[in-house]
């Protein structure tokens, strides 16, 4: 963006050399009307063509893009900040020019490669701090330092030229607005702004460099970095809704007033450690101490009172080794013992048991996710086993048929 | 250079796929008609927000469980209390009722967990999005119904939680809430006007957005029952101006008469208002107030074209049905309920 202004802004006076590129209208920065014409011209011929530093600076940025570590990125940018500080420091006004343009253009010259020089102090202390450590790991496991990184180090926002259209402090109003007003040529279009104007273009590109090829990579960074966290976030959240027990929506609603409730402010929040339980219904199968031996289990229902789950974090964005107690009501039809009983359910992962008091009799009921669990597994032993025995063979081990 | 990005955000009920392309036809049919200083297709990229299918896969583990429940429960010889109370707890969801998929979304919203779940999808959407595409082209959002609350909070937390955000994506040029429900579903009303950081502000460094425009139909139950009126003077004061050249909070005068379909709420039939529209286009296009993206002439026959069109008649019949409610005079939620079903059973006799 930062380009497409900087090309509006001198091409709207270069008519004589660069006829093509000049515009019906006015442009100021920050008129985006303009700013789309200019891109439209800007496609369709080279403007660029004298400043082949600037043009390797924007075919080496396209060509990393995708591929740059955090690390190798800032240092990265403190190469092309110091591309960019060169021109600014070598930078010599159009002799043709009057005295006092000549004079302003060497002193915001000075200022910029003071500023360029700064930013670039900031990257080089950031990859001696940094140097040795992993730091995709820093930005991704520690976003609030990644946020101290960017803007505490490298003054972003100073080079930002949105960022402060109307208090006026950023290096965009500053450098580039104000030497084009103090000149007299923000809004005229006369031959000595057009003169002006052309002279002023290699400080432009050096601001522009610096903006977009020194400060704009950290924000790729970040923005990667932001992408990946809010998608850990989101399968965190999904793993407590899901991976905990199901929640009914009375539960839900609990939960939420337990963990805090609605906030008419929101604020994203780490993804719960704990949960209650409350007026949970489950589907079980049951045993008794009373069934005789080979009996098959009866399906019976948990009505859970009130209980309370917690689990050691997240792990691979899934809930870690869940722990949890309830009170528990239960029903289960068994010959010649009290329909209901209560007691306690205990949980672990997936598995949950309850142990209830049916009048003298204990009753034991497993969770039918664990059933399904355990029936998957009894599966999986079994394909085994019939694999195991084709290979064992009959008559015994065969090696030939174990390959 | 990069597009102007609009994000797309549905409101209550079940989306699909590809739920954004009637509303995005509206538009490009739409600017046809305007003398635009951009081409449609180069100047926007519209981006496909969706965050029902959250909504959709809780409702489903829910039935699948409820299931499992009755069946255990067909089972059991006897009764007890025990049984009775998971059968209150455990009762399948009517998905074919549209209280509950619609109004159901929103208490699932309001009430519970699964709002976290919601917003960090849509966080981590956008900035996928602009890190995609680029920023630098900006970006503008259009909401309408949950999802302006939806992105109200989206944008709270996304703003309060990153020091950065102002620096590296920047706030949206317009923000456009179409049958704004963000004071509706307001607990708090006054943390919303003078604590929210989503107003709109001149000052890219404060505020939600560059403008904000606001579309309520006064016919519509869910913009007008506690309508989205920022009172003077609390409202991010002193970055949110309301007047003059300086004005950033745009509201479409919108007339009781424009009806064009049976549904009034639907975004489509918003969009399709030249106010609504060209409001769109006006600032996302030219946010610098003085000088316009859409000639006034122009919009003005555009206006009158479009009330030309309206339908009378049955149209006619159903308004004044729908002003007989009353809705701008509701305050209290079991009216504002009542109000909504009478409503839905209206438009449904209409559309018989």
């Amino acid at each position: 963006m930062n380009k497409i202004i900087i090309f509006t802004l001198f091409l709207l006076i270069s008519g004589t050399s660069y006829a093509n590129c000049s515009l019906s209208d006015l442009a100021i920065p920050g008129n985006i009307q303009a700013d789309h014409a200019a891109g439209t011209l800007f496609g369709e011929q080279d403007c660029t063509k004298p400043y082949t530093w600037y043009h390797k600076l924007e075919e080496r940025h396209e060509k990393n893009k995708s591929k740059l570590s955090p690390f190798n990125t800032i240092v990265e940018s403190a190469d092309s900040l110091k591309i960019a500080s060169d021109q600014s420091r070598l930078f010599v006004p159009d002799a043709s020019l009057s005295h006092d343009h000549r004079q302003l253009l060497s002193k915001t010259a000075n200022h910029l490669t003071i500023e360029i020089e700064r930013a670039r102090a900031d990257v080089v202390n950031l990859i001696r701090k940094y140097t040795g450590l992993n730091l995709t790991e820093v930005f991704e496991s520690n976003p609030d330092l990644a946020a101290d990184i960017l803007k505490g180090q490298l003054s972003i926002q100073r080079w930002t030229r949105s960022s402060s259209q109307i208090d006026g402090s950023n290096l965009w109003n500053t450098l580039i607005t104000d030497t084009f007003t103090s000149a007299g040529c923000r809004t005229n279009a006369n031959e000595e702004c057009s003169r002006f104007f052309e002279s002023f273009k290699p400080l432009l590109l050096a601001y522009n460099a610096t903006s977009e090829f020194g400060v704009d990579r950290f924000k790729e960074i970040k923005r990667k970095n932001d992408v990946k966290r809010f998608s850990d976030l989101h399968t965190q959240w999904e793993s407590y809704i899901y991976d905990t027990g199901f929640m009914w929506p009375h539960e839900l609603i609990v939960n939420n007033l337990f963990h805090g409730g609605f906030n008419e402010l929101a604020r994203f929040k780490e993804a719960p450690t704990d949960r209650l339980i409350f007026l949970h219904p489950e589907a079980t199968f049951a045993w008794s101490d009373t069934q005789n031996d080979g009996e098959s289990p009866r399906v019976g229902l948990v009505l859970e009172w009130i209980g309370y789950m917690r689990w050691s974090g997240y792990s691979k964005n899934k809930v870690k080794n869940p722990i949890g107690v309830s009170i528990v009501s239960t029903h289960v039809n068994v010959d010649g013992q009290e329909d209901t009983g209560t007691g306690a359910m205990f949980h672990y992962k997936d598995f949950a048991l309850s142990v209830t008091k049916h009048g003298d009799d204990t009753v034991y009921m497993l969770n039918v996710n664990l059933l399904g669990w355990a029936n998957e597994k009894f599966k999986l032993i079994e394909t085994k086993k019939e694999k195991f025995e084709e290979i064992i063979g009959e008559d015994g081990f065969d090696i030939k048929r174990a390959f | 250079m990069s597009r102007h990005i609009v994000f797309m955000l549905h409101g209550m009920g079940q989306h699909n796929d590809g739920w954004s392309k009637s509303a995005i036809s509206t538009l490009k049919s739409n600017a046809k008609q305007y003398p635009l200083p951009i081409q449609f297709e180069d100047h926007y990229k519209f981006v496909e927000l969706r965050y029902s299918d959250i909504f959709d896969k809780y409702i489903a583990t829910y039935q699948k469980k409820s299931e499992a429940i009755a069946s255990i429960i067909g089972q059991l010889q006897t009764d007890s209390f025990v049984r009775t109370i998971a059968e209150e707890l455990t009762q399948e969801p009517d998905t074919d009722n549209f209280l509950v998929t619609h109004l159901g979304d929103v208490a699932l919203y309001a009430a519970t967990e699964l709002a976290e779940l919601v917003r960090t999808k849509l966080a981590s959407q956008i900035i996928s999005a602009l890190k995609e595409e680029g920023a630098s082209g900006g970006w503008s959002i259009i909401a309408h119904s949950l999802g302006t609350r939806v992105i109200h909070d989206t944008l709270e937390a996304m703003i309060n939680n990153d020091p950065l955000f102002y620096d590296d994506i920047g706030y949206p040029t317009v923000l456009m809430m179409v049958s704004n429900v963000s004071r509706l579903m307001s607990i708090n009303e006054n943390k919303l006007w003078k604590d929210s950081v989503v107003h709109p502000s001149h000052n890219p460094n404060k505020g939600a957005c560059n403008f904000y425009i606001n579309c309520t139909h006064p016919l519509d139950p869910f913009a007008v029952i506690r309508r989205f009126s920022p009172p003077d003077g609390t409202w991010g004061y002193p970055e949110t101006f309301q007047s003059g050249n300086e004005q950033n909070f745009i509201e479409p005068k919108i007339d009781n008469k424009d009806i064009t379909q049976w549904n009034v709420h639907d975004l489509s039939h918003y969009l399709e208002m030249p106010l609504v529209h060209t409001s769109f286009f006006e600032y996302s296009i030219s946010p610098r107030t003085d000088i316009f993206a859409v000639p006034p002439i122009k919009i003005r026959i555009a206006n009158e074209k479009y009330r030309n069109g309206r339908l009378p008649g049955a149209t006619e019949d159903l308004k004044t049905k729908l002003e007989n409610l009353d809705l701008s005079n509701i305050s209290d939620w079991p009216t504002a309920y009542s109000a909504v079903k009478t409503y839905l059973k209206l438009v449904k006799e209409f559309l018989n």
